[in-house]
């Protein structure tokens, strides 16, 4: 390694990113559902009460769109455009047969992460008189999970907006150890690299940056949110394995995940899986 | 052949300093013929030597290759002072301690001058170590956090910085840590399209702040030692021409490059945010090894600035300081030491060994005196005037080849000039001619990419960040530069430096 790299390593792992807290406005929310009218309104009424911390500090509207005949995803979307809401709350497999099979989202719900900029709060699946289950009671404990936590100040803002006053926040960056190591056994593999210095310093490098993400969220939220607890949670793991636990372990109300970035290849990655993973637990997907 | 040398003889050898003779017998007597052949070959490796990135091959091969010929064709014309009588040390050179007492050494051994060699081995080990504290990007970060983002504050903090890193550490190094900093800067704060001027401007004041002590460059320590001058009286007198020197490029590299200051408040708060992000204390390992290692770089630089007024020390010299801090800091990686000897520049110290060892026999092939007085016959009769044409012409030289073989070649053939003796021709010795090519041989880097090795790395990092500077583009956009460094060293040598 040439002395320009090592000065230049030392500069760009010193520069690092640093929170700066955008507020999220959450003027209007739609409710979709493919219930009938009058459990549609109950089902709207049970996400106002469990999101109630976003009327905190600003007036909410509350938008409910039931069940319409002959829909079709395209309906939705063109409401989506008309109302322009600035959140939508729905489940799993809306209009789908396919509920009871944990394999997918259903295409309504892939269509609207995927098609629409509007962040899709998806809730467990509704009983069958239309209330939000039991274990939706408040977003006291909020989890931002995710592979690549460092600069991803939209995930902390909207995680932030959404965690009740006196809450907790835990701030979750999970490495993949399978493709870690995947990479080792190819350095393994090259003489001039030492092996075990490598995985030394990659490691710690890796789980270096979030570390330093979540203290510059730390310094931001001492100011601004003083009575909220700001967890760490950096680790090396199985994607699935370790992001079920976390959520278990911390007996999270919410998660929230990135699902949409300028390739559209978040769903395929960490979002997709935990969502049709996580069934029980709300997942704010951005 | 084992050779006895007790102890204190060595001890007396080594305290000896100038007073030493090394080959004490005087040169031969040479043919022209033979000054020619070794004149080529000269030539040569000096050609070689500015064509080092072509012809693919380092410089301590090349030094090497001819300094083993040089030795071979030396010996087998008999021009090298071997011992004349046959018997155990036939094919050895001799020299002589204070006591009398002889010396048998291999010829190219004295030939080398030691004392260099360990102040460049010394200070780059230390100056090694001390990196490793995380002290140069604390405070290449701190002033990056300092400027507030504005660009003009960042290029004259930076070029503060470069002038500084290269007086006190050397300018290979100080160009390493701006040019690699810079890169990171300018990208963060969004402002890469100046990315090629700050490189620029970095890159020139290396040679500029390579001028401003005894131990920034290599010429400099040549020359100085040849000339006898202290590191305080070097930094004294070319203090006050680096400063101007470093405010006239500033100045231009500003109106050159289109370098702004941020205008309005969200303009400045955004920049503010961006550099917030720097975190000086990221390369910190260890607080206790941080100050430790401030504090004896401070000492390491006090020490350095005053060895010729400290008792003892001044005896053993400053390379003898430089290998001393090197092990004292060393002690802190005391398992682990042999890392930093294997990241060591062993290409720039066998270039350099080989190059003493090239130029002594040059010296007995009386090659330098040949050259010596063609520099009598054509630059000394322009009087007062003679420094100021030494300045260029060492200038054009060392652009186009290395700057340490003309630093090393002009050492000898000026302190053999009978002008530069006490009782030669002038009253005072010709103190000009020595900062002559003190300037020249430093400042020769700013005119092609390929003069200094500094710039060198200037270029690197240009390369890396996807401008294309070639020799003639890097001629273009130094030149305004390089004619001013010029102009003011040949203006501060003809009127200050006599």
């Amino acid at each position: 390694m040439s002395k320009l790299d090592q000065f230049a390593s030392a500069f760009k792992s010193a520069a690092k990113a640093v929170y700066a807290h955008t507020p999220v406005t959450m003027g209007k929310v739609m409710v979709v559902s493919d219930l009938p009218a009058e459990r549609s309104r109950r089902f709207a009424d049970d996400v106002t009460d469990f999101l109630r911390v976003l009327g905190d500090r600003d007036p909410v509207v509350w938008h409910e769109h039931g069940a319409k005949p002959e829909e079709d995803v395209g309906d939705l979307l063109d409401e989506i455009e008309r109302e322009r809401p600035d959140l939508i709350c729905c489940y799993r497999n809306l209009h789908g047969r396919a509920r009871s099979f944990p394999f997918s989202l259903g295409a309504h719900v892939d269509v609207l992460t995927q098609a629409t900029t509007t962040p899709v709060l998806l809730l467990p699946l509704p009983t069958d008189d239309g209330r939000l289950v039991e274990t939706c009671e408040n977003t006291d404990t909020v989890l931002v999970l995710t592979d690549h936590l460092t600069g991803r100040d939209r995930l902390v803002d909207y995680a932030l907006r959404f965690t009740s006053t006196g809450g907790t926040l835990i701030l979750a960056h999970l490495e993949d150890d399978a493709v870690f190591e995947r990479y080792l056994d190819t350095i393994g593999k090259i003489p001039s690299i030492d092996t075990d210095n490598a995985r030394e310093r990659i490691r710690s490098q890796l789980c270096k940056e979030p570390h330093d993400y979540i203290c510059s969220v730390r310094e931001v939220l001492a100011v601004t949110a003083p009575n909220l607890k700001v967890e760490e949670e950096v680790r090396m793991g199985h994607r699935i394995g370790d992001c079920k636990q976390l959520v278990e372990e911390g007996d999270v109300d919410l998660v929230v995940m990135n699902t949409k970035d300028a390739e559209q290849l978040a769903m395929h990655g960490l979002a997709h899986p935990i969502a049709i993973e996580l069934r029980g637990v709300p997942l704010l997907m951005l | 052949m084992a050779i006895p040398v007790m102890e204190s003889e060595l001890t007396c050898l080594l305290a000896s300093g100038a007073a030493t003779a090394s080959g004490s017998r005087a040169h031969h007597e040479v043919s022209t013929g033979i000054t020619v052949i070794f004149g080529a070959i000269l030539a040569l490796m000096i050609l070689m030597l500015a064509l080092e990135d072509r012809i693919h091959a380092k410089k301590s091969l090349i030094a090497g290759v001819f300094a083993i010929l040089s030795l071979f064709l030396g010996t087998w014309l008999e021009i090298l002072p071997f011992d004349s009588a046959p018997g155990e040390h036939q094919g050895y050179a001799w020299i002589q301690n204070v006591f009398g007492e002889v010396l048998h050494l291999p010829v190219y051994v004295p030939a080398i001058d030691w004392g260099v060699i360990a102040i460049i081995l010394g200070s780059s080990l230390f100056v090694d170590v001390v990196g490793r504290s995380g002290l140069f990007t604390w405070i290449a970060i701190k002033l990056t956090k300092a400027s507030r983002g504005d660009p003009v504050l960042l290029l004259i903090y930076y070029c503060v910085m470069t002038v500084l890193f290269s007086a006190l550490l050397n300018n290979v190094t100080a160009m390493l840590i701006v040019g690699a900093l810079t890169a990171v800067s300018l990208d963060r704060l969004k402002q890469d399209r100046l990315l090629l001027g700050f490189l620029l401007v970095e890159g020139l004041l290396t040679n500029v702040g390579g001028l401003l002590t005894l131990i920034s460059s290599v010429p400099n320590i040549i020359v100085g030692r040849a000339a006898g001058i202290e590191f305080i009286d070097f930094s004294i007198m070319a203090g006050p021409y680096v400063v101007v020197a470093t405010l006239a490029t500033i100045i231009v590299g500003v109106k050159r490059f289109g370098v702004r200051r941020l205008k309005g408040e969200e303009e400045k708060a955004a920049a503010l945010e961006m550099v917030r992000g720097f975190d000086e204390n990221d390369g910190i390992e260890s607080e206790s090894f941080f100050w430790t290692a401030a504090g004896l770089f401070v000492l390491f630089i006090l020490t350095m600035a005053t060895t010729s007024m400290l008792p003892v020390i001044k005896s053993l010299d400053m390379g003898y300081v430089a290998l001393t801090f090197a092990f004292l800091i060393l002690i802190r990686y005391k398992s682990t030491v042999d890392r930093f000897y294997q990241a060591m520049d062993w290409d720039l110290l066998l270039f350099f060994a080989a190059l003493f060892v090239v130029i002594n026999v040059m010296e007995h092939a009386q090659v330098l005196a040949a050259i010596g007085h063609g520099l009598q016959v054509s630059v000394l009769p322009l009087g007062e005037a003679a420094g100021g044409a030494l300045v260029a012409a060492s200038a054009l030289t060392s652009a186009v080849t290395d700057n340490i073989p003309l630093a090393a070649m002009m050492a000898k053939i000026i302190g053999d000039l009978p002008e530069m003796a006490v009782s030669g021709t002038a009253s005072q010795p010709r103190m000009d001619l020595w900062w002559a090519v003190v300037f020249g041989a430093n400042l020769g880097g700013n005119i092609t990419p390929i003069g200094s090795a500094s710039t060198m790395v200037a270029v690197t990092v240009m390369h890396k960040h996807g401008h294309r500077v070639g020799f003639g583009r890097f001629v273009k956009l130094a030149w305004p530069f390089a004619v001013i460094h010029i102009g003011l060293a040949i203006a501060y040598v003809a009127i200050v430096a006599r």
